[in-house]
């Protein structure tokens, strides 16, 4: 925007939670390195147990973030704060939960734990970098139209260009055809993700036309306006698929995020119960 | 010879039909002659399935008949039950000749050649059943008729409707459907009908549904033809069928050979009656729109007066106890003592009809203040009108220094600006003594300003004076301003309408009292929008003070209505008053300045064009998302609709698109709202906050929605409430009928603490609301 009102979520009253979590960081850093277990730094003496309480607070509060995006009837605060928390401070827990373990990962249930808040994490990371790059995609390859807008623009194209076929030869009209039946936007992951599809018939009826014969000038005339409403056509439909692919990405990484924090969620009260019952 | 009725009652519309059945409840000896095979044949004409109002709501019914707001056919069904259970005395079929004979001694001959006689008559005729015919050649042909029953009767027909009124419209509008309708039309526009009706003309024509003809008269009619002429010559359309809906005024024919004098000789004069119906021939009463009273249940009311005071009996008025109940805060119930102290003690009101006066204080309310209390606050969204019956306020200047303050004593009024702008109140008021107030609502006090020249004059001119006293110039006392107010001129803009051109004469200084104009001036062969500029404002001075041509255009973003004041007075005032030439001069360099720094930035890339373009102007608070931001997750929809009944007031991806400035679909809570213009039920407010929002009354009839230009008003049954898991589980399927649809919209969240759920719950902050002005101000920065 030209005029600045909005504010993002990253920038968050003036990046309040990146500086609560750098700081929070150094702190621990410092503590750390001046902190003598008196053996290798593990999870068990009072500053791992007090450095895991809070992990395990944080990654509650995390968590915590799939309810209030929700909550529509009540607070007083904007989810844009709660989630510019979310990011930071789950960057932090990272660096807590590290220090809370010593740095002492194995292949037990504990470091699985550890291995899927990093990998949430990380899904998150992620995310954040989906958020910021794709929605200018998703404004600029609309172009100012709806999506409904250009689904109709398709369809009056289409009809268009079978209008223009009339004069032409059965093949020529038969690839039309199918470009306008059979044209796909969307449907598995993989066409969703997909902004130029080798297989789309009106790319393929475009190619089509290309080494078409026909015969007398009106068929020439009519061959290069159906050309043209053709172009327009893989024009309008490569700028919807990019708005699919930025759209699909946009959410798909949360189908990985969301099972990871709940992953997570599990290990933790299993890591919480071996530690006071079994260790 | 005795006469055979005590009463005869002509005509059964609401005001006859309720002096009947109150006669025959009472036992009096009557009769109602009907013309009509049926009951109230003017109800009976409407449209069918029509919606009938019940204004004013707050006047009592007292009649037998009941009547409520309600579709034609069930007040209808109503009426014809009550009058055969209250054995009614009416002979339908039998229309009246003529009327002979004194008080106590009727001969009222009927058309089949008898007569009645009766000691009393009540007239209750109405005016539709002399509806204003064509006069041209042709005009008796079959296929011209004066009325419409049921437009679905009508198939493939071409039609043409003549009349540019609510009942041609709407008559037009409910053909267009399955047939081929022209609407011809003597003037350029509908601005004569109700907005929404406009609105919906408008948007038919638009939509090619139909066709019209503008400045356009009937010439002849012929076999399955009209001859009309247009501003492009003779044209003669071929029709199936030509509706002509040109009004309905007095019998006066009828009327007169009844020995009843009408006042004037125009076509729609009424004959003048005493306060108690009476007309100028005693013992011949007259009631309903034939009266002076169109509204149905004003004349329900009449009948039964009438009929109380033809039996010799005083009855008070119906709106007595409301009245009384107004006034009980004073200790008094006194009402005509009351209204003769409002009329004598408040110049406005000196000369308007005792009729208006008590519709007036029917909705008005009465308050009783102590020194110090607070009538209402600076920047609260409350609009209504308050007069001074006793005692004293203040408008306090400048909240920090109390003794800063205008005193408003007995007789005169403030508050009058929310009748204009439709902005927030200007100063707060306190009481300066122990006093008496009437609050009268927007709505009536511009009803009386309309219907009354003398209260508008006086508005007026007092609010020119005040506007420049409050805007301009406050440090000048109000006597010296009473010259430069009478100089002055109100003039009305419509959007996008000039003010004055760039390089035209300074001649003048525009304060806008309503609306708000931009700006521009031409850079590099194009014009650049500079400034907005809101109501509360001047423009025009920087050729006042430079003595120079205008330096820019100045165009109404809205409608807009500004106080013309004149250029060499205006300076004059300035050379006497060195503080308010100071304060202009300050004004000069500010603009100066922030022209110049747009000027040289090229105008801004145009986003504040986008923004006046979109309306954004007339807005107090929009919605905007940052695309740059927004990924599309929807959750502002969501939000809305879990908010507000299932129903999302908001459409995210629909709406006009600058670089990454997003307008949705959503309520911008306009200064003067559209869709307040209209609402029968008066079902639309603005809370002191300022939020636009409809009340339960709503009856769904569509008005608002179709006078939103910004369409975000959808009309939705509401019965989708969430329903718990259990029953949502174990519950039979709910097949019951949904429930009427009513008019809903963003209401800005107002019964949530946290505000706008829709930018509360937007997780990356895209979505943003504010307010335009703060908007267009950020730009110059």
């Amino acid at each position: 925007m030209d005029i600045k009102l909005s504010e993002s979520f990253l920038a968050y009253k003036d990046y309040k939670y990146l500086k609560i979590s750098a700081v929070a960081l150094i702190i621990t850093l410092v503590a750390y390195l001046l902190h003598d277990p008196g053996r290798a730094p593990n999870g068990g003496t009072w500053f791992g147990y007090t450095l895991g309480t809070i992990s395990a607070g944080l990654v509650l509060f995390l968590g915590w973030f799939g309810i209030k995006k929700r909550q529509f009837m009540s607070g007083t605060d904007l989810l844009k704060g709660w989630l510019s928390a979310h990011v930071y401070l789950g960057v932090l827990v990272i660096f807590l939960s590290l220090f809370h373990a010593g740095f002492q990962l194995g292949l037990n249930l504990h470091s699985l734990l550890w291995t899927l808040l990093l990998l949430t994490v990380l899904s998150g990371i992620y995310g954040v970098f989906c958020y910021v790059r794709y929605p200018s995609i998703l404004t600029g390859s609309r172009q100012g139209l709806t999506r409904a807008e250009i689904l109709l623009e398709l369809s009056e194209l289409d009809l268009q260009a079978r209008d223009v076929a009339m004069g032409l030869g059965d093949e020529i009209n038969a690839a039309i055809l199918r470009a306008a039946e059979e044209t796909q936007i969307g449907g598995s992951i993989s066409k969703m993700l997909n902004v130029e599809p080798a297989d789309c018939p009106t790319m393929l009826a475009l190619a089509f036309l290309e080494g078409a014969q026909v015969s007398g000038e009106e068929q020439e005339a009519a061959l290069r306006k159906l050309r043209a409403v053709l172009i327009r056509k893989s024009e309008l439909l490569r700028r919807l698929r990019t708005y699919v692919r930025a759209a699909t990405l946009v959410r798909l990484w949360l189908y990985f995020h969301i099972p990871l924090s709940i992953g997570t969620l599990v290990a933790l009260v299993a890591h919480v119960f071996a530690v006071f019952f079994y260790w | 010879m005795a006469a055979e009725y005590r009463i005869a009652i002509i005509g059964s519309g609401p005001g006859g039909l309720s002096a009947a059945g109150h006669a025959a409840e009472l036992g009096v000896s009557h009769v109602l002659l009907e013309k009509a095979s049926h009951l109230s044949d003017t109800l009976f004409k409407f449209q069918k399935g029509k919606f009938v109002m019940a204004t004013p709501d707050v006047l009592p019914l007292r009649s037998p008949m009941p009547f409520e707001a309600g579709a034609r056919e069930e007040i209808l069904g109503n009426w014809d039950s009550k009058s055969d259970q209250l054995k009614v005395n009416v002979r339908l079929n039998t229309e009246v000749v003529g009327i002979e004979g004194e008080k106590g001694n009727f001969t009222i001959k009927t058309g089949d050649g008898r007569a009645v006689t009766a000691e009393a008559v009540i007239l209750g005729i109405g005016l539709q059943g002399n509806l204003n015919k064509l006069r041209v050649p042709g005009a008796e042909l079959p296929h011209i008729q004066y009325q419409l029953d049921d437009p679905d009767e009508y198939e493939l027909e071409r039609i043409i409707i003549i009349g540019a009124g609510d009942a041609a419209i709407e008559n037009a509008v409910a053909l267009s459907k399955q047939n081929t309708v022209y609407v011809l039309n003597r003037g350029e526009d509908f601005a004569r009908a109700k907005p929404a009706n406009e609105a919906l003309i408008t948007s038919a024509i638009d939509a090619g549904k139909i066709q019209p003809f503008y400045k356009a008269n009937t010439i002849s009619a012929g076999e399955g033809s009209l001859t009309i002429d247009t501003p492009e010559g003779e044209v003669t359309v071929e029709c199936d069928r030509v509706i002509a809906r040109l009004g309905a005024s007095p019998p006066r024919k009828f009327v007169e050979s009844c020995g009843i004098t009408f006042p004037s000789d125009a076509r729609n004069a009424l004959p003048e009656c005493s306060e108690q119906y009476e007309s100028n021939v005693a013992g011949i009463y007259i009631v309903g729109a034939l009266g002076g009273y169109p509204l149905i249940k004003q004349a329900i009311n009449q009948g039964y007066e009438a009929v109380e005071y033809i039996l010799g009996n005083a009855v008070e008025p119906a709106d007595a106890p409301i009245l009384k109940s107004k006034i009980s805060i004073l200790e008094s119930d006194d009402v005509e003592a009351f209204l003769r102290k409002v009329r004598d003690s408040i110049p406005i009101f000196a000369d308007i009809n005792a009729l208006m006066l008590r519709e007036m204080m029917v909705e008005s309310t009465v308050h009783k203040y102590v020194p110090g209390d607070i009538v209402f606050e600076k920047n609260d969204y409350t609009n209504s009108f308050y007069v001074v019956l006793d005692g004293s306020v203040a408008v306090m200047i400048d909240e920090k220094k109390p003794d800063k303050r205008i005193v408003i004593g007995l007789g005169n009024y403030f508050g009058e600006m929310g009748l204009i702008s439709g902005r927030r109140r200007t100063a707060t008021i306190r009481a300066e003594s122990k006093c008496v107030l009437i609050e009268i609502p927007r709505r009536t006090m511009i009803k009386v300003r309309g219907n009354s020249p003398e209260v508008r004059q006086a508005l007026d001119r007092e609010a020119a004076i005040r506007q420049i006293q409050t805007y301009i110039a406050p440090n000048v006392p109000r006597d010296d301003l009473i010259d430069i107010a009478e100089s002055s001129e109100i003039k009305s803009y419509k959007s996008g309408e000039v003010l004055f051109n760039e390089g035209d004469e300074a001649d003048s200084l525009h304060l806008i009292r309503k609306g708000s104009v931009s700006v521009a001036k031409r850079l590099d062969g194009r014009s650049v929008v500079l400034s907005y500029v809101a109501s509360g404002n001047y423009v025009g001075e920087m050729g006042l003070i430079s003595d120079a041509p205008r330096s820019a255009s100045v165009t109404a973003a809205v409608a807009s209505e500004t106080i013309r004041i004149d250029g060499s007075a205006f300076k004059h005032l300035m050379a006497s008053n060195p503080k308010l030439k100071a304060s202009v001069e300050e004004k000069f360099k500010d603009r100066l300045t922030q022209n110049e720094r747009i000027s040289q930035t090229g105008g801004g890339g145009g986003i504040l064009e986008f923004l006046l373009e979109q309306g954004v102007s007339e807005a107090t608070d929009v919605l905007l998302i940052d695309e740059s931001l927004c990924v599309g997750c929807d959750n502002c929809e969501t939000a809305c609709a879990e908010t507000h009944d299932g129903i999302s007031r908001l459409d995210r991806e629909a709406g006009p698109t600058y670089e990454t400035m997003h307008i949705p679909t959503s309520c911008r809570h306009c200064e003067n709202p559209h869709c307040m213009t209209d609402c029968p039920p008066d079902a639309i407010k603005r809370s002191p906050a300022g939020e636009v929002f409809i009340e339960d009354s709503c009856i769904g009839c569509g008005n608002c929605a179709r006078s939103c230009p910004y369409g975000v008003i959808q009309l939705a049954s509401l019965d989708n409430k969430k329903s718990g898991i259990l029953s949502r589980l174990f519950a039979k399927n709910d097949t019951s009928e949904k429930s009427p649809k009513k008019a809903v919209k963003c209401d800005m969240c107002r019964d949530y603490e946290g505000g706008p759920s829709c930018v509360r719950a937007c997780p990356t902050g895209a979505a943003v609301r504010v307010a335009p002005q703060a908007l267009i101000q950020l730009q110059g920065k």
